[in-house]
């Protein structure tokens, strides 16, 4: 019983603030002289209406999932990696890297190679701000965002200048090898990537991590109370370094799946922009790992949905951004609803008791 | 003449009686104490009075006129003021403005700071109650900031104030101060009521008291008529012993902790300035001293998180120099902090989750690096059973535990594996006497168990009862020290100011 009390608690404000964001953005479709429930069933047709937009919705999920789960783990020891980005790309490059110079491995362990590649360069990235913030207490807000401009800068970088391909009319790399690509499971036109498979097995290995093991203990009681967890003996330090690196790391498997399921190959000017969208799907599922597999299903049928609005009820897919503004928004002011519902319940209380 | 009357004041919160037929009768020019446990209903009773809580039945009345209370508005306009416990002022902001807040001097478009600063001057002379008007609260001490908080009830004009816990934030010398400033307020007129769970306080300040205990008036009766331990017995509705069970002699061989010549400076200043104690197995030892006289930085450096120090600090024969603090643990020792919620819980936490902090990781809470929950839990509930700790389940937040709950969720967990030596960090702050005499025991029980303990304590009376030596602290230095046969409340007294006259021994 009170297990569910809980979880209706849990989820009440997520439901909210999605209840509001299509309020608004209904209310801004009819601004724009079209009709919102027209403009939202082709959201949904656009996003579930075929096997094809189905397999596109959920294919596009992947790299959400991991970004969620990436802002999620670094949120429980209460630092924010606004770095999801940058350890995104620099993971997409790390993976690139692996997937065209390793060669002669089969398939599957080619693919393990080339994950544990771009995880690994997705933590390399949040180890600057994760020794930041242990030796000198630098917020990682700041150090996580900035180091975003110089991921992009020093991949683009090395796109243009070492590892460009030869016989491309784009700048790009080379493509990675077909034993480094992930395979898609496919019935007729219902095709989603394995990736997909890799996230869940993800959002449930850090559920079980976070819930259930020492460690995810530890990260947990420093994120509630550094100097009490410190005077139980409990590393501090340790233990931001450990949630951020896996924080990276997971941005990076972001980066390494895209690359890997969809891309092939890694553009330059690559920022898809899924690493800025983990914080707001993470902040809706309250950092719960399988919660963010919904959530990040959530914003990908925004973004895949929107397209569909657009070209068929000539709704600017915009306002989908707008929406989640307000998501944002109303996660960012759950604390003060939190208050004003507590007290109005004082205030009844003391008026009828 | 009674300044303010509850007539038959009762307040339900769903099936709990907060306060159930309360009759208080005040009258004015007096000091009024509300005494009783934590959870007696005072601090609902004195809600209502101010108008923060609409009573259930009953009725307020003021200076002899029956009120309705919709706001605390109406209770100040009516003449009743409230310093609560936690300050309600804006950090940022001067004294001056903080007093004037909601009747600024000046129009609407102007605030008149010059005005604000002469009339809080001249206020500050009327009652002899001095503060810097223009001093930040943010720079100011606690002291400051509860006369800031007194202040700004008399700028508004109120005759009867009500005080909620007001020495509970207070240095000894600043309560002095506090109560010297009610006595004062008193011989203008004004009427004071304070609530409080400290007997010693009620019985110096007050000229009635008025006893609550679960939500009832158990009785109003006359300071001058009525002792120490008669008002326990009423607080508790049994006698209560302090100091601890019954003493046994136990075998004083192992020394369990050394402090050799312990320094520590910080930013050029010295803290710590040569200590050194020894505790042994089965003996209690405590450190008196007044506030911030380096009590705090020795039992930093003692409890392994502050290790720029000098000299030597040995625990059951290992120096502690370089060991993290979980070594420390692991090497038998168990440390119950001065701050339980800030450092010694994660309020947020479950119960189950607290009992085991920093023993997490151990078997058999954990079994290759999984948490086993079944063993956690068994652990909890046979301590929530051993230790009595109330709690709605094992799995509720450690926030929602009463002070006293909360201290024994520490004391199970840093006792359970029956550490040899034992550091309490003012393990009583802040309880109440049912809790105290609880943690009091408790500490006589491990004494006897041969376990060393260290107590650090601002209490004297605790000291003296509860220890077989006392080390005197003053300015980061061992003042002197004192076998239980020859405690000297003077000489102890003397050695805490820092005067000549302790015996070194």
């Amino acid at each position: 019983m009170d297990k569910v009390k809980k979880l209706i608690n849990d989820i009440k404000t997520p439901l909210l603030s999605i209840f509001f964001s299509f309020l608004v953005g209904a209310t801004l479709i009819i601004f724009s002289g079209k009709n919102p429930i027209e403009a939202y069933a082709a959201l949904f047709r656009g996003a579930f209406g075929s096997p094809a937009a189905l397999s596109q919705t959920l294919n596009k999920s992947i790299s959400l999932i991991f970004t969620g789960l990436a802002v999620s783990i670094a949120y429980q020891c209460k630092s924010l990696n606004i770095g999801g980005e940058g350890q995104l790309v620099f993971g997409a490059f790390g993976a690139s890297l692996a997937g065209i110079f390793i060669k002669g491995l089969p398939a599957v362990i080619h693919i393990i190679v080339v994950l544990a590649v771009g995880f690994a360069f997705g933590a390399i990235w949040a180890l600057i701000p994760a020794i930041l913030k242990i030796k000198k207490d630098v917020n990682t807000v700041i150090s996580t965002i900035m180091m975003n401009y110089v991921s992009f800068s020093v991949v683009s970088f090395m796109i243009n200048t070492f590892f460009k391909a030869s016989k491309s009319d784009f700048v790009t790399m080379e493509q990675v090898l077909d034993t480094a690509r992930l395979p898609y499971i496919q019935f007729s036109t219902f095709r989603i990537n394995s990736g997909l498979v890799l996230a869940i097995i993800a959002a449930i290995v850090l559920y079980i991590f976070l819930n259930k093991t020492v460690s995810g203990y530890e990260i947990n009681a420093v994120g509630l109370n550094p100097v009490s967890s410190n005077i139980s003996g409990i590393n501090y330090k340790k233990n931001v370094l450990i949630s951020l690196l896996i924080s990276g790391g997971l941005a990076g498997l972001a980066g390494a799946t895209d690359l890997m399921g969809s891309m092939g190959k890694l553009y330059d000017g690559y920022n898809p922009g899924y690493g800025f969208d983990g914080i707001p799907i993470a902040l809706l599922a309250k950092g719960n790992p399988i919660v963010i597999i919904f959530t990040s299903l959530l914003f990908s049928v925004l973004r895949v949905g929107s397209i569909t609005m657009q070209t068929s009820v000539g709704v600017s897919r915009t306002i989908v951004d707008a929406m989640q503004g307000v998501i944002i928004l109303f996660i960012a002011a759950e604390y003060i609803i939190v208050l004003v519902v507590e007290a109005i319940k004082k205030k009844k209380a003391g008026d009828k008791l | 003449m009674y300044a303010i009357e509850s007539i038959g004041i009762c307040k339900y919160f769903g099936n709990l009686k907060a306060n159930d037929d309360i009759t208080i009768q005040i009258e004015s020019g007096t000091v009024h104490a509300i005494c009783g446990e934590n959870g007696a209903g005072k601090s609902t009773l004195m809600n209502v009075l101010y108008g923060l809580y609409r009573p259930t039945a009953g009725s307020v009345r003021i200076k002899g006129k029956d009120v309705i209370l919709n706001s605390p508005k109406d209770a100040i306009n009516l003449g009743v003021g409230m310093v609560h416990q936690h300050f309600m002022l804006i950090n940022n902001l001067t004294v001056a403005e903080n007093i004037v807040l909601g009747q600024e001097t000046g129009t609407p478009l102007y605030f008149d700071r010059k005005q604000a600063i002469k009339n809080v001057e001249e206020l500050c002379e009327q009652y002899n109650l001095m503060v810097d008007p223009t001093a930040k609260i943010e720079d100011i001490t606690v002291g400051m900031q509860q006369r800031v908080e007194i202040l700004k009830a008399l700028y508004r004009g109120v005759d009867i104030l009500i005080l909620d816990e007001p020495t509970a934030v207070l240095a000894p010398s600043e309560i002095t101060e506090l109560f010297e400033n009610i006595k004062m307020l008193v011989s203008t007129g004004k009427t004071v009521i304070i609530i409080t769970h400290k007997l010693d306080e009620v019985l110096e300040i007050s000229d009635k008291i008025s006893v609550l205990r679960l939500g009832k008036l158990i009785g109003t009766v006359d300071t001058k008529s009525v002792t120490e331990s008669e008002l326990t017995k009423m607080m508790i509705g049994r006698e209560v012993l302090l100091g601890g069970s019954e003493r046994l002699d136990t075998k004083k061989e192992t020394e369990v902790f050394l402090a050799k010549d312990v320094k520590l400076s910080r930013d050029g200043r010295k803290l710590l300035n040569g200590v050194n104690i020894t505790v042994k197995s089965g003996e209690i030892v405590g450190i008196a001293g007044v506030d911030g006289n380096g009590q705090s930085e020795f039992i930093e450096v003692i409890s392994g998180s502050e290790k720029k120090y000098d000299g030597e600090v040995i625990i059951n024969n290992k120096n502690i120099k370089s060991m993290s603090i979980r070594e420390m643990k692991e090497n038998s020792m168990g440390f119950i902090p001065e701050d339980r919620q800030q450092e010694g819980l994660v309020l947020d936490f479950p119960v189950n989750y607290n009992l085991v902090l920093g023993k997490h990781y151990l078997p058999p809470f954990a079994k290759s690096h999984f948490l086993n929950f079944e063993e956690i839990n068994k652990f909890s509930e046979k301590n929530v059973k051993d230790f009595d700790i109330r709690v709605p389940s094992i799995d509720a937040p450690a926030s929602t535990l009463s002070g006293g709950n909360q201290q024994k969720v520490i004391l199970a967990r840093e006792t359970a594996d029956d550490p040899k030596f034992v550091i309490a960090a003012q393990p009583t702050r802040g309880l109440d006497v049912g809790a105290i005499e609880y943690v009091h025991n408790f500490l006589v029980e491990s004494r006897n168990n041969n376990q060393g303990i260290l107590l650090i304590s601002f209490e004297l009376d605790e000291l003296l009862s509860l220890c077989d030596r006392i080390y005197v602290m003053h300015k980061g230095e061992i003042a002197g020290h004192q076998n239980k046969e020859d405690f000297d409340l003077d000489t102890i007294g003397k050695m805490m100011l820092g005067l000549k006259g302790g015996l070194d021994g």
